[in-house]
């Protein structure tokens, strides 16, 4: 077999490789100087890292945090969790009723413009004549528009 | 089914749902785990202890982006990591002024021991942050490279880049340590290793 490689000796070394290739690699490191050296050597730092066993002091963190949690974060209001088709069933009746709305102020809402207070007499009449156009001759649009626009068909005289 | 019966994974769910007393069998099964974790890092149960604490809160801020696919444990540590790495360059500003906990004298019969001990916090301590974290949650926290990667951020090629690079230079400074004490060896580890290691011994 090629040298393992450094990270297949340290994982080896750490009992890390499958019974298999642990075999193929435990046959070559007994056969090759190198590599037998290399794997002691990580032997050595498995062995004393290992050796270091910190044993935390008594301590309970649980009240500490129970009292920040108190202190920085407001009870939240718990809202029901839904079941998907219920949420889907809500989302479908919000649309409906959004478009038919919707549809609504479109019907309604080309109608008569609201007066704007203050403006200008000749801006509102200017508006209220191309909301006119707009709606294709709604009453009280002269006939002069339609000539002038070409919609009648007829000339235009000076 | 009371709190302390559940599963990790539903315990977040419960946090997640508001239930934050569903938070304390969790910090109470994990809260070690979690301070020797920084501990080994940072080198301060001070420092470990804030740490665990910030990492639990967080845990709740967190819960309802929780995915059960994921061991509780290796996303728990992910919040571990980065608050370690965080007070790790805090204090790196201040080292000078305030050195890390030392431990207390030991007794004479355990002293091999414990220098060995020191040699190794030593030697970790010694590493570049990348690499000590690497170790600790390879050796310590028995941690695959992916679950390593997964932890950290880091990409897979760069955690077993950062091992090896690690563990050598753990095998230079720590080449002297194995001439005069006796290790015991890891109840893992393959024979032949031990095997080589008596007949080098036997050798010397």
């Amino acid at each position: 077999m090629q040298h393992p490689s450094d990270l297949e000796l340290i994982q080896w070394v750490a009992g890390r490789t499958e019974f298999g290739p642990a075999e193929v690699v435990g046959r070559h490191i007994g056969s090759c100087e190198a590599c037998r050296a290399k794997a002691m050597g990580l032997g050595r730092v498995h062995t004393a890292l290992g050796g270091w066993a910190p044993e935390p002091p008594a301590a309970d963190l649980w009240p500490a945090i129970r009292d920040r949690l108190a202190r920085e974060a407001p009870p939240r209001r718990v809202l029901p969790r839904w079941p998907g088709l219920l949420r889907w069933a809500a989302a479908v009746a919000l649309a409906g009723l959004l478009g038919h709305l919707a549809a609504r102020a479109l019907q309604h809402g080309l109608g008569e413009p609201a007066a704007v207070p203050g403006a200008d007499v000749q801006t509102v009449a200017a508006y209220l004549h191309l909301h006119a156009v707009a709606a294709k001759r709604p009453p009280g649009v002269s006939r002069s528009l339609d000539v002038f626009l070409g919609l009648t068909g007829e000339e235009v005289t000076p | 089914m009371k709190h302390d019966d559940l599963p990790d994974s539903l315990l977040v769910r419960s946090i997640a749902d508001g239930h934050l007393d569903a938070l304390e069998p969790l910090v109470r099964r994990h809260q070690d785990n979690v301070r020797r974790l920084a501990y080994r890092f940072l080198g301060r149960w001070g420092d470990a202890d804030d740490v665990a604490q910030e990492a639990f809160l967080r845990v709740v801020c967190a819960a309802p982006r929780y995915q059960p696919t994921a061991r509780f444990t290796t996303w728990l540590h992910r919040i571990v990591v980065n608050l370690c790495l965080d007070a790790r360059r805090r204090q790196t500003r201040f080292v000078a002024a305030d050195p890390p906990d030392l431990p207390a004298d030991p007794p004479a019969d355990v002293l091999e021991r414990d220098e060995t001990v020191r040699r190794v916090r030593e030697a970790l301590d010694s590493l570049p942050e990348r690499q000590r974290m690497a170790v600790i949650l390879h050796r310590y926290e028995g941690e695959s490279h992916r679950e390593i990667a997964e932890v950290t951020g880091w990409s897979e090629s760069a955690v077993e880049s950062l091992l090896v690079r690690a563990y050598a230079n753990l095998r230079r400074t720590l080449a002297d340590l194995d001439a005069n004490s006796e290790h015991r060896p890891p109840e893992n580890r393959p024979s032949a290793v031990q095997e080589s290691e008596e007949k080098d011994r036997a050798a010397s």
